[in-house]
Parts: structure tokens; sequence; C-alpha cells
């Protein structure tokens, strides 16, 4: 019957009680959707870094990437490009030849990272194919005199150049050589990251392998995973499998970007750890309203044989069904909005540039993983029983014979 | 008779350290199963705090009280909760229900706390406020009833955890007359078909004419004690 005294006691103040309610409500959805769009961008942000640039797994030299240097190529790439394509857990994989030189147009000169690819292969591990603004993407036979190159539209227009236009590319080959080449380009692309579009160009790789060494040489083998919920395993199994070369997964490629993940987690329970101490205050002071305007009824209780416990443990329940009844509803407006934006997206196209700055898209695809409800279940309840000692206090603290007697 | 109060240089001293304000000054008072009592006396004649006293819900500074032979002077705080849940049967000026639950739900709530079965404290909830005269009114919430009705109430739930004395403040002081003296007749009935003991505190002349025996306090001491057979 304790139970039932105190979710009727709930209801003895509705408006106050369904204000409070509301209040935890929208302060647990308020919470959530900030959560989901952070964990969105914060998802864009690896997608698009591993679709667009990274791919899930990378062979190297073991020391090419310290200094990428020309010479510390990948030994037998082709025999490991044919193993890893009958891999059925594979969808793409591209080789690359990879230098570092200069790009010169008639305006300005910049530095670039020249990345010699199969554009077919290519197409299937970044998708850099879909991201042509102007121009066309590269051939897997080029019939064209003078060699193509694809360039970002950021570095195109530092560069002060369009498609067909020339530019010159210096380099270093593998005699340690200035190599200067004239090259037309031939398309225009723009990802999700202005950052890579103004370092990366790309290039046919057998024309590249025949400017640095006339070798069909690789430095980079980027694979693209069907699924990658198994990429530590993969990458420990082929790690096994090439013992020459070093294979990385994304998360050992960049550490930072695993690091970014769990720090946004954390601050994301942060954040609706703050939300929940803010809505305790409000809900100590109501609890505490509504102890005082039963002092005598607390009395009576304590007189009549009701234990301090009991007492005490009836406040708590109160405190606690109030935010449980809450909790469904702010779950609730939650997962609906989450469920609707994360399928239409929230269009921040005004601030498109500033967003593609970090490397996400304008449109925000909020996300909550179903990990985040248990422990917002238990954030609520932790918060509720936190919220409810002071006001259950305060309502023992009572001498029977005098609170009998209180107005 | 069997005594139920046995109350002997009963003290209370409030502010022992500080400006003390003697509130007894030494009461010999026995109360015996059965009895119909009253305590009478001006304000500050020491009323409420002996009624605290025999209620448990205060502790004397000198004297002890012993109520159906135990002595309660010396219980800690929850043995005193414990016993006065077992013993002693409350009937507060304002009724003091629980706003929440219906008559029925405040009568059995007092069972529940003795850890009574559903089945018990049904049978034994509709039982007491049939005997009050309110068995259709058993679903209906104190908001919904009378003061007298409620006050009634307040009466069965005093009964209910089958008290050794029903210890009533001022019972009739929120009651019109025809609720007063309703209220009176059922717990002289009770009284007398079912030997309950009655401790009444009161200002109320229908309650002093009512009770068999009147006992006056004045400046913290007894000042008469009246037994008139009825």
């Amino acid at each position: 019957m304790i139970p039932v005294v105190a979710w009727r006691n709930i209801w003895r103040n509705k408006l106050r009680s369904i204000i409070l309610l509301f209040s935890i409500a929208l302060g647990l959805w308020a919470g959530i959707f900030a959560i989901s769009i952070s964990n969105g961008l914060n998802h864009q942000r690896l997608t698009n870094i591993i679709d667009n640039q990274l791919s899930h797994i990378q062979f190297h030299h073991p020391e090419f990437r310290e200094n990428n240097e020309v010479d510390k190529t990948i030994d037998n790439s082709e025999s490991i490009v044919a193993s890893i394509r009958k891999d059925p857990n594979v969808k793409g994989i591209s080789n690359r030849t990879i230098v570092s030189g200069m790009i010169q147009s008639a305006r300005s000169t910049k530095p670039v990272m020249v990345k010699g690819v199969k554009p077919s292969d290519e197409a299937n591990v970044t998708a850099l194919n879909t991201f042509m603004t102007d121009g066309n993407y590269l051939e897997d036979e080029s019939k064209s005199k003078i060699k193509p190159i694809l360039l970002g539209k950021a570095l195109a227009e530092d560069l002060g150049v369009g498609v067909k236009k020339r530019v010159v590319v210096k380099f270093i080959n593998a005699d340690n050589e200035v190599v200067q080449e004239l090259f037309k380009v031939k398309g225009i692309y723009q990802t999700n990251d202005s950052r890579n579009d103004v370092l990366s160009v790309y290039v046919p790789q057998n024309e590249l392998n025949n400017l640095l060494s006339g070798e069909a040489i690789s430095h980079e083998l980027a694979v693209y995973l069907k699924d990658d919920s198994n990429i530590d395993a993969i990458t420990d199994n082929w790690a096994e499998q090439f013992p020459g070369v070093k294979v990385e997964s994304w998360k050992q490629l960049f550490p930072g970007l695993e690091y970014a993940n769990t720090v946004s987690e954390r601050a994301n329970m942060l954040l609706l750890g703050i939300i929940m101490l803010a809505l305790s205050f409000g809900i100590i002071n109501t609890m505490l309203m509504s102890v005082l305007e039963r002092v005598k009824e607390f009395g009576m209780l304590m007189a009549v044989g009701m234990n301090k416990t009991k007492v005490f443990s009836m406040i708590m329940l109160e405190t606690v069904m109030l935010m449980l009844t809450a909790l469904p509803v702010g779950l609730f407006l939650a997962w609906l909005t989450v469920s609707i934006l994360s399928k239409t997206g929230i269009d921040f196209s005004d601030y498109a540039e500033g967003f593609n700055n970090v490397g996400v898209e304008a449109v925000v695809y909020p996300l909550l993983s179903y990990d985040y409800y248990p422990k917002i279940i238990l954030l609520v309840i932790f918060a509720a029983i936190i919220s409810a000692i002071y006001p259950a206090v305060k309502a023992i603290r009572h001498n029977p014979a005098e609170a009998i007697r209180k107005l | 008779m069997k005594p139920i109060i046995e109350i002997s240089g009963l003290e209370k001293i409030y502010n022992p350290t500080k400006v003390a304000v003697h509130a007894l000054r030494g009461i010999d008072l026995t109360i015996n199963e059965g009895e119909f009592s009253a305590i009478v006396g001006p304000s500050g004649s020491g009323k409420s705090t002996l009624l605290n006293l025999i209620g448990g819900l205060d502790s004397p500074s000198a004297g002890k009280i012993k109520i159906d032979g135990t002595d309660i002077s010396n219980l800690s705080e929850n043995e005193l909760i414990e016993f006065r849940l077992r013993k002693i049967g409350f009937v507060f000026q304002a009724y003091n229900l629980i706003p929440v639950l219906t008559a029925k739900e405040n009568v059995e709530f007092i069972m529940l706390l003795q850890n009574s079965s559903k089945q018990a404290r049904e049978e034994r909830a509709m039982n007491l406020l049939k005997a009050v005269g309110l068995h259709a009114e058993v679903d209906r919430r104190p908001v919904e009833m009378s003061g007298g009705q409620q006050q009634r109430v307040a009466v069965a739930r005093a009964l209910a955890s089958k008290p050794a004395f029903v210890l009533a403040d001022e019972p009739t002081a929120n009651l019109d007359s025809a609720s007063a003296e309703n209220l009176l007749d059922i717990m002289e009935q009770l009284n007398r078909d079912e030997k309950i003991t009655f401790l009444f505190s009161t200002h109320d002349a229908r309650v002093v004419k009512r009770a068999r025996r009147v006992v006056t306090l004045e400046d913290g001491l007894i000042s008469t004690d009246i037994s008139n057979a009825k």
C-alpha cells in the first residue's frame, strides 16, 4: 500500500506534478537530442574520413609513413592485391603510389600529396568519382597526350585554374632527382572535407610510376570492407598473412579519431549529467514543497506507528516514481525526434563552409545508439535518488508531537 | 480492574539548561481497563504534555509511565514507534486521515504497518467502519466526507491495531453538536460493549459530561480526580 500512497501523493497537486514531469521530460529530450546531434556529427566525420580518404585498412612498407619516402614501397603489391580481392569481406582495394610535391599554376604554387591511383579501383574505395563538380573523373586507359590530373575545388581556386587548364607538378623521384611534369586538369572534385581537397591531387598510377621510377611500384593499399564490425580481427589476420608489410586499421592509422569518439561519448554523458543535475534542483524544490506541506501528516504517520525508515522510503519512492513517469515521456520524445531527423537530416546549408572545414556535411543526421538508453535510465534513477534524499531527511526530522499540532 | 496506564512521579521540564519550564511537576495517575476518562484543564496546565508522554510521543524528565505493564520511559525511539503501533490508538483533533486513501484504506493502513494479511485487514476494516456507522462510505476519501464522518474513520483507524487504549486529543473540537454527540455515542458504545479504554484530553463540556472519570490538571499537577459511576 505504501507504493499506492506514494503514487497518489504525487497527484495531490496535479498541476505542480505535471509541470515538473514535463520539465524532466523536456530536459531529457533536450539532453538526448543534443547527444544525438553530437553523435551524428561524429559519426559523419568518421564515416567521411573512412569513406573518402582512409578506407578501413591500409598496407604500407613498415617505414613509409614516417617520411613518405619514395623508395619505401610495398614488395609484391600485385600479389597482395590479388589475394585481398578474393577475401569475401572486401568491397574494394585501391593500389596507390604517393609522393609529396608542389603544384604550380600561373598564379601560385602549393604543396600537395600526389596520389597515383587506378581510377576504377579508387572509385570502389573512396567513391572519388561521385564527388566531381566539374570536368570528368580519370579513366583507366587515358588517351590524352598530356597527363590528366584531378584537383580539389579549394586547391583549384587557390591556383586559379579550371578544367582543361594546365599545371606543373614537381617532386623528387626514386633517384633523388627533381621531376617536373605538365598535367592537364581533367576534373575538379569536392568532398566533405575541404582540408583534404586542398591537399590531395589524383593522377593515373602508371603515369606517376613512370615519372618516379619507371617500375610498377606501390606505397599504399587501401582496403574498404563490406562490414567493418570485425575490422580488428581482419587486420590482425592480414598482418599475420603478410609479414613484410605493415597492416593497420583506421584506428591505428589515426588513433585520434577513435580517441575523439571516446572523448565525445564521455562529454555527451557529462552534458546529460549536467542537465540532470539542473533538473535535480527543480525536483528537490518541488519535493521539499510537497514535504513541508505535509508536516502534520508525517507527524501523524509517525505517531500512529509508521517508522522513520518507511516514511523516508515513501518520499524516496514518490521522487523515483515521478522521475520514472517522466522518463518514458522524455525517452519517447527523444526517440521520435531522432528517428525522424535521422532520416530527413537537419539542414545547416547556410553554414556549409564551416561544416566542411571540420570534415562533415552540412546536413546532419542525429544518431543515438540503443546503448545509450540503459545509461540514461540509470542516470535518471540515480538523479532521482540523490534528489529525494534531502526532502526525505527533512520529512523524518520532525517530532511527531510537534508536527501534529502544525497548522 | 487491570491497570492499563500507570504513572508515578511524572515530571517534564522543557529547556532544562536555559529558562526551565516545568510543564508537569509530579503526576501520579492510574487508568484502568475499560475506563472512559477525560483529562481537563486550562491552557498551559500540562494537558498536552501529559497526553504526549502517555502516547509515547515524548520522553519524561523524571518518573515512570507503564502502559499495559511495559515501562515506556526508557524505550528507544524505534521501540516507542513499534510500541505505539501495537498498544495505542490515536484520535486527533483535526482527524489527520491520509487524504489520498479511502476510509477503508485509512483503517487498513495501520494494520498494514503491523504486517497483517490482506484478508484480515479488509475484514477488520469493514467491521470497524460498520461499527462507526460508515459501511456506506468505505470507498470515500476524506475530502468527500464531513468532519464527523472523518472523525469516525479516525476512531475506526485507532481501533484497527487492537490497542490497549485509545488516546483522543480534543476529538470533538472541530465538530458541530450533532456530529460531536454522534461520535461520543459511538465511543461510549464501543467502551461499553467492547470494553475499550478511552482517555480524552478535552475542553469540551459534552465530553466531560459523558466521561465517567474527570482528571483536572492545573499548573502541572492534578488538582482534582473525580469519578462518577454511570
